[in-house]
């Protein structure tokens, strides 16, 4: 029989800058070494635990539960959660320590709970004997004893080849006898294997802030700190058995693995916060969901009632109840305060969240699949995401959920950032003494115009395009080259700290500290768990994502105009058939709308030409990465103008791709198809919706798609039909879209359309006041305003308020909050002032809103001053704000302005508004280019909508956007801009790359090209030249939008 | 009446008179160029004329004018020619008139009002080899300065009107702090002209008292005084041997001859010696040099002399010497006050000079404190300098790795060593020769020590182990790899 050993102290990479190896990377070393048990004890938590036990899950060992305590002296030892209670008391430590920053000599552990061993040379009890410390070596190992209790402390040895360790080891074993506790073996390892002890030095270097020929003694002494076998441990303490053998004694004696994390989501309470039960919320449930509906559909009909009923069954046997009375009641407090908010994701298949209010998608009426949703055979609980308006509005139900459920009941899911290729070539250049220069140099190379296309680059992929790049920049005879390349692909991926995700939030009504610790956020006010969303999800964690969306906060914006002006609208009651919005669509006037205004979606729009709802929905999903990597859009496309047949793949496929034209556009269609054709049972699906959502690697994924193709194998599919599957699930693995997800989104975009098409002035002002968001440049828009006849005035400190406001139908004035580099606080001020009296002079206003010398010269050069008295143009303005303010001597000099500085130049004038706010309300820059060159030979975009396919155009404008995605095969797009609209350029992959420097640095171009028309009668210029616009001025430039 | 002497795009110029091919392509020279660093951002700091033509202007980003001009010649920063260059302009400076002044690094203005000769016709026949040269005449200094920097006013003798049609930004070679550019444009002020016929009272309210004086200047109404150009003395010297000299004492005697010569100029200067370049010119067309580091900075010429003396003393060379070089680098002379309470060695300077000596012996860097190194190497030690900065030898913070006296075996002796192997380590058996042969009959370890990975050349790895052999001498053996055996020393 083999020895039999479990390692109870071991670093994970959690352990930052500490450990060099994953979580799971030790699970399985350990596994293939034949460990019976690991315990990762990280650095004041449990950051890899959750990763650490789905790990030994899948290897068949168990992973037990453990953190390295930290203590007043700043020494560390490791204590082992041996029960639930247990982990329980050490995760609420954690959070103390973390929040309070609470000692450990506080924490007094109720005995048998928890175990402590004594720790490696960094622990108390080793430093001291280190020092020859004996008695105070001994009052620590008895305070121990005191606070854990004697059968729960075993003293740790460890052998790491050192000549020092016999001493050591000797002193630890007295020790021990001495005071009648057990030894324990351990190797304390940071890493896996010994090759990954390069990388744990680089971290020392790191954490020591030191290069590596500085570290001296900060570094290992040798690499034996890595993951040990049994038989390994068991002949290194041949001599002490016992202390080998007790390892496996106090691994059997845990009985705590995070299977047993008894986290609940909580019950909703009555009106006196005492929690309901299951069926009182159910009723309660029912109760709110007829009313809803009735308010939704007017008449409650059978099919509604029935789909209330089915959806109410399933969600009381679920225990789900309460989960959607607290979603409701979210949704209910932020609706109390006028936030806009709109579910999205699968939620939008239930009719319950329809009446409830939380979607605003009729899945009756869209012929949503619920399943997709919620089904029995579905394990996890449901997923609703909730968008909010970003900014202010959603920090303000953030803070009501933590208000709410309380500082140690909510928090954030943490989102753990790890090395990308710039970072951890950046730091491990660092610690090898490479000059800063190298690390800039290679993160030019990698920014390398690589569009954010398909997919990340694998790790795999990116170790090769190191390779690559790497020899451009360091000779391959370079002596440090190949220690530069292992630790850039060690680091590569290793978790470098915690964040926190965007917004998705855990709540709980028994303790939330107690299930995993939490820790403050970098946000004031947030506190973070310490797992990140799929740890979450993987430990039966419920999150609700309360997500951040720019539209809608510039929908609510536009709304509330609309209503302070006395003409409510209720986007709910918006007609969702009006031709007028199906009229922009298929003309592609979508600049500023939601989803459908980038150039991609334009170019589809009129082969689309959508014409209802449901198009849209399809068009939001289309236009996707993929879609366009699955080559899913043509065929679409093609079937919908009658061009190619309709193929449905498989025959099991037909009812599930019928709506879709045989072609898999949603995420349901493909879970379907899994369950048609491959015989996948409902958990089996939801397998796979895990696996494609899952970010962090490709392994989930591949399991399952084995798992697909045997079945599929087993059913007898073609070979051909079966790629096709396995293809179209690839895609989707990447940037899925559930169908109900593309309809709520297509709601939104809907809305924005209607509101262009009806109220434009408010739909810009919208946009406007809540830059940056979407695709265009506040220039841009505004161009796009005045081509759709809204007059935009500029910013007047008479005239502007703080925010850009309506003033009419088709007039909006820009705020003042739109000048860079005026604070909110002069711009109360101003409104203020002018509020109180208005102003009588310029020493008026100056004397009264005293803004900063900055801020005079910023309002004078965006001729915000000019309406005041005296103040005839900018330059005046300029000239006067100049002059220092004596309030007593004031009123003699300041009449002195005899019309010293001539008036702004019209181009002098544009020059001003992009300075001061990147945007000018003037003419385009391009007119006056026109007028000025007086050419005729070079087209507007206007011009080339009415010449024939193939002719050679040449045009001009500025660059809005340039890009070039993954899915493009390296060719480019650019949007020109003039003063009639835009053009859209095509550049091929060998002219971009001939031409890269203009196409990529000046901001005004020239180009010759062919014009081409293809479906939709779109004209694109197909661009043979490129050459920068001479003789416009380069300040007349907006910010392009450039390669996302 | 003063004349302004401007090479116009000094650095590129100057790299283009040692690079005939390039002359007459466009050409320019980047900011800073930093091994590894992008090229393609750094901004351009100067270019020239045919560079000019194609669109170019200086401070664009070098991607920006590639887009421009394709075939852009991006030429090196030349140190040594522009310093060649720098010293013709100043010498056709001179040849004008004795008063000169060094105004840019490009201009120098000359005081003609003691030369008693038109300056008419030399001006006409100034030229540079392969450089071009502007110059301009005015009754002040500025005005001269400013119209040679414009090839339109160039060659004339300026007054205020003439400069009326010069860019703004000529303002910036008058400005002593601060950036008026932006303010001035936002004014809309194109020319100097637009400038100058700003209300001076009004424009002193707003801006400060330094535009008024700019003002002034371009109005010609103020003439400042130059701040006339001295050479500096140099302190390298040289002594030739009429014949090839072969005794100390004559190299000695010249020596200090130059010693002396370099003293009065240090106190003619208020400085100290910090190091001594020194070399020795053999007839058999060699030398040898040497840099002397001197413990602390000195003026007297016994404190230069003792530790090149030494120096001296230690060579041994192989045929005559025909010329002796002196040269030294400069600080401040120190004026230190000894500690009153405090421990000190009582003829400190005896002490600092039997270390320069020393170092005058070993070479740099070879002199000082050993102290255990920062490295878990066997052996590692740093040397702390002997003299200056305090000594903080650091406390021994762990119990002794080894309690037992080790006698050391300095070298460690190579011996053979018969093994096996275990776990991929070697596993001694038995010494097979050296001081203690004999079967091993008990050990401890291996102790396993590696580090400097990173660095192939550097890298090293052993495994020691504290043996006992039939002898009864308990020994410690080192190995390293690949398969070298080592016997380190003797309990």
């Amino acid at each position: 029989m083999g020895a039999r050993y479990s390692e109870l102290h071991a670093y994970s990479a959690f352990s930052f800058l500490t450990g060099a190896s994953h979580p799971e990377a030790m699970i399985k070393r350990a596994a293939e070494l034949g460990c019976e048990s690991i315990a990762i004890t990280d650095h004041a938590g449990f950051y890899g635990s959750a990763r650490a036990h789905y790990a030994a899950k899948a290897c068949g060992i168990r992973a037990l539960v453990g953190t390295m305590l930290q203590i007043a002296d700043g020494t560390r030892f490791p204590v082992l959660c041996a029960t639930r209670n247990g982990y329980r008391m050490m995760s609420r430590h954690l959070t103390d320590f973390h929040l309070l920053a609470k000692a450990s000599a506080e924490f007094s552990p109720s005995a048998g709970n928890l175990i402590a061993l004594t720790g490696d040379r960094d622990g108390p009890l080793c430093r001291l004997l280190l020092r020859n410390e004996k008695a105070a070596a001994l009052q620590v190992a008895q305070n121990l004893i005191l606070q854990f209790g004697r059968q729960n402390v075993y003293v740790e040895i460890n052998r790491h080849g050192l000549r020092d360790d016999g001493c050591l080891n000797t002193h630890l074993v007295d020790l021990a006898r001495h005071l009648k506790v057990p030894l324990l073996a351990s190797n304390a390892p940071l890493h896996a294997t010994r090759g990954d002890r390069r990388l744990a030095d680089a971290f020392a270097c790191l954490r020591n802030h030191v290069p590596l020929k500085e570290a001296g003694k900060l570094l290992a002494a040798n690499g034996e700190r890595y993951l040990k076998s049994p038989h390994q441990m068991a002949a290194l303490f041949s001599d002490l058995p016992e202390a080998v053998a007790n390892t496996s004694r106090l691994a059997e004696r845990v009985d705590f693995t995070l299977e047993n994390l008894d986290y609940r989501f909580p019950d909703f309470p009555d009106g006196r916060g005492n929690p309901l039960s299951l069926t009182e919320q159910t009723t309660l449930l029912r109760r709110q969901a007829y009313a809803g509906a009735f308010q939704r559909y007017g008449t409650c009909s059978t099919e509604v009632k029935n789909q209330l009923e089915h959806e109410l069954a399933l969600i009381h046997k679920l225990g789900f109840s309460g989960y959607f009375l607290i979603v409701n009641d979210l949704v209910e407090y932020a609706r109390g305060r006028g936030i806009l908010c709109q579910g999205r994701g699968s939620a939008a298949n239930s009719v319950v969240c329809y009446a409830l209010g939380i979607t605003a998608v009729d899945p009756i009426g869209g012929r949503l699949l619920f399943e997709r949703f919620l089904s029995e055979n579905r394990k996890s609980w449901p997923d609703i995401d909730i968008d909010f308006p970003s900014g202010d509005r959603r920090e303000d139900v953030i803070q009501h959920v933590f208000k709410k459920y309380g500082a140690r009941n909510a928090a954030m899911t943490a989102n753990v950032i790890t090395y990308g290729s710039k970072s951890a070539f950046r730091e491990m250049s660092k610690v090898l003494g490479f000059p800063i220069s190298v690390a800039d140099r290679f993160s030019e190379i990698s920014s390398g115009y690589r569009g954010k296309g398909s997919k990340e680059p694998s790790f795999d992929e990116g170790k090769d395009d190191f390779s690559e790049r790497i020899h451009s920049i360091l000779p391959p005879s370079h002596p440090r080259l190949k220690a530069l390349t292992h630790l850039y692909k060690s680091a590569l991926g290793m978790p470098r700290h915690l964040g926190q995700h965007s917004g998705g939030m855990i709540i709980c009504d028994h303790g939330l500290d107690l299930s995993v610790p939490l820790q403050p956020a970098t946000m004031p006010g947030r506190n973070v768990v310490q797992w990140d969303k799929d740890d979450c999800e993987d430990m039966g964690i419920i999150k609700i994502d309360l997500l951040g969306l720019g539209m809608l906060a510039a929908l609510e914006n536009a709304l509330e105009i609309r209503s302070r002006r006395g003409q409510p609208v209720d986007l709910a009651k918006i007609p969702k058939d009006d031709p007028a919005v199906f009229k922009l669509l298929c003309r592609a006037d979508t600049i500023g709308t939601f989803q459908v205004e980038s150039r991609a979606q334009m170019a589809t729009l009129p082969i689309m030409r959508p014409k209802t709802f449901y198009d849209l929905a399809i068009e939001v999903a289309i236009i996707r990465p993929g879609p366009i990597v699955g080559d899913l859009v043509h065929p679409y496309l093609n079937r919908r103008n009658g061009r190619e047949k309709v193929d449905f793949i498989h025959e099991a496929c037909e009812k599930t791709l019928e709506r879709t034209l045989g072609v898999p556009l949603f995420q349901e269609q493909v879970l379907r198809m899994a369950m048609d054709v491959a015989g996948f049972s409902g958990t089996e699906a939801d397998e796979l919706r895990r696996a494609m959502a899952f970010k962090r690697d490709d392994s989930r994924m591949e399991q399952v798609t084995a798992k697909l193709r045997v079945r599929m194998t087993e059913r007898g599919v073609g070979k051909e039909a079966q790629e096709k599957i396995v293809n179209s699930i690839g895609s989707f693995a990447l940037y899925g879209f559930p169908e109900s997800h593309a309809v709520s989104f297509a709601l939104i975009a809907y809305a924005s359309c209607w509101l262009k098409v009806h109220h434009p002035a408010e739909f810009y002002t919208g946009l406007l006041n809540n830059q940056p968001m979407g695709f265009y440049s506040a220039n841009t828009l505004i161009q796009d305003a005045k081509r759709h006849g809204v007059r935009v005035m500029p910013v007047s400190c008479i005239l502007s308020g703080e925010m850009t406001e309506v003033e009419d139908d088709s007039t909006l004035r820009m705020g003042l909050r739109r000048l860079k580099g005026l604070s909110k606080a002069t711009a109360v001020k101003i409104v203020q002032a002018r509020g109180e009296k208005a102003f009588a002079s310029l020493e008026d206003f100056l004397s009264r809103v005293k803004p900063t010398s900055k801020e005079k010269r910023l309002l004078a050069q965006a001729g915000a001053l000019n309406g005041l008295p005296q103040i005839v143009h900018r330059r005046e303005a300029l000239w006067q704000v100049e002059l220092p303010l004596f309030d007593d001597l004031f009123a003699a000099t300041a009449q002195i302005n005899d019309g010293i500085l001539p008036s702004m130049e019209m181009s002098e004038r544009l020059s001003a508004d992009y300075a001061t706010q990147g945007a000018s309300t003037g003419p385009h820059p391009m007119r006056l280019w026109r007028e000025r060159s007086g050419t005729r030979k070079i087209l507007r975009a206007k011009d080339l909508q009415n010449l024939p396919h193939g002719i050679p155009v040449t045009v001009a404008g500025m660059s809005i956007c340039r890009q070039r995605p993954g899915t493009a095969k390296g060719h480019c797009f650019i949007s020109l801009e003039d003063e009639t609209g835009i053009a859209n350029l095509f550049i091929n992959k060998r002219t971009f790359h001939e031409l890269r420097l203009v196409i990529t640095t000046e901001p005004f171009i020239l180009a010759e090209g062919l014009l081409q028309r293809s479906e939709g009668d779109q004209p694109t210029v197909f661009v043979t030249h490129i050459q920068p616009l001479a003789d416009i001025c380069t300040d007349h430039a907006t910010a392009s939008h450039d390669f996302h | 009446m003063y004349v302004a002497l401007h090479i116009p795009d000094f650095p590129v110029a100057a790299a283009l008179r040692v690079n005939s091919q390039a002359r007459h392509l466009p050409s320019a020279i980047l900011a800073v160029k930093s091994p590894g660093a992008s090229q393609e951002k750094l901004p351009i700091l100067s270019l020239n004329a045919a560079a000019r033509f194609a669109g170019i202007g200086v401070g664009w980003p070098l991607s920006r004018a590639l887009v421009r001009c394709p075939d852009l010649n991006v030429l090196a920063r030349d140190p040594n020619a522009e310093a060649v260059l720098w010293d013709e302009l100043l010498g056709l400076g001179e040849s004008l008139a004795p008063d000169v002044e060094v105004t840019a690094v490009d201009t120098v203005v000359v005081d003609l009002s003691t030369r008693r000769i038109s300056v008419e016709e030399v001006l006409g026949d100034l030229s540079l080899r392969h450089a071009e040269i502007w110059h301009a005449r005015a009754e002040t200094p500025d005005l001269a300065h400013l119209g040679a920097c414009y090839e339109s006013t160039c060659g004339k003798i300026i007054s205020s009107a003439d400069l009326a049609p010069l860019p703004i930004s000529v303002l910036s070679f008058l400005a002593s702090r601060g950036n008026p550019m932006t303010l001035l444009d936002l004014w809309g002020l194109k020319t100097l002209g637009d400038f100058m016929k700003l209300p001076r009272q009004a424009m002193v309210e707003r801006l400060g008292s330094e535009p008024g004086k700019w003002h002034d200047t371009l109005h010609g109404k103020t003439c400042r005084l130059l701040r006339l150009h001295r050479p500096p003395d140099l302190l390298a010297q040289k002594f030739d041997f009429e014949d090839a000299v072969s005794s100390l004492d004559q190299v000695v005697f010249a020596l200090k001859r130059l010693l002396h010569t370099l003293a009065g100029r240090l106190a003619a200067r208020h400085l100290a010696a910090n190091s001594l370049f020194f070399r020795l010119n053999l007839e058999s067309g060699e030398s040898m040099e040497r840099r002397v580091r001197l413990p602390e900075p000195q003026t007297a010429v016994e404190g230069m002399f003792s530790p090149l003396q030494t120096l001296l003393e230690s060579v041994q060379l192989l045929s005559g010497v025909v010329s002796l070089d002196l040269d030294a680098d400069t600080t401040f002379a120190t004026a230190a006050q000894r500690e009153w309470f405090g421990k000190q060695l009582p003829q400190p300077e005896r002490w600092s000079e039997t270390l320069a000596k020393l170092e005058a012996m070993l070479g740099p860097g070879r002199v000082g404190i050993p102290i255990v190194g920062n490295s878990f190497k066997p052996d590692s030690f740093a040397l702390h300098p002997a003299a200056g900065a305090k000594l903080q030898i650091p406390a021994i913070s762990s119990y002794p790795e080894c309690p037992v006296p080790l006698h050391r075996y300095r070298p460690p002796r190579n011996i053979s060593v018969a093994f096996e192997t275990r776990d991929n380590q070697p596993w001694p058996l038995a010494l097979l020769n050296g001081p203690h042969p004999g079967e091993i009959i008990d050990r401890r370890g291996p102790f396993i020590l590696s580090g400097d990975w990173w660095d192939p050349a550097d890298s090293w790895q052993r495994l020691e182990w504290d043996v006992q052999v039939t002898s009864s001498h308990l020994l410690r053996l080192v190995f390293e790899s690949p398969d070298h055996w080592k016997l380190e020393g003797v309990y």
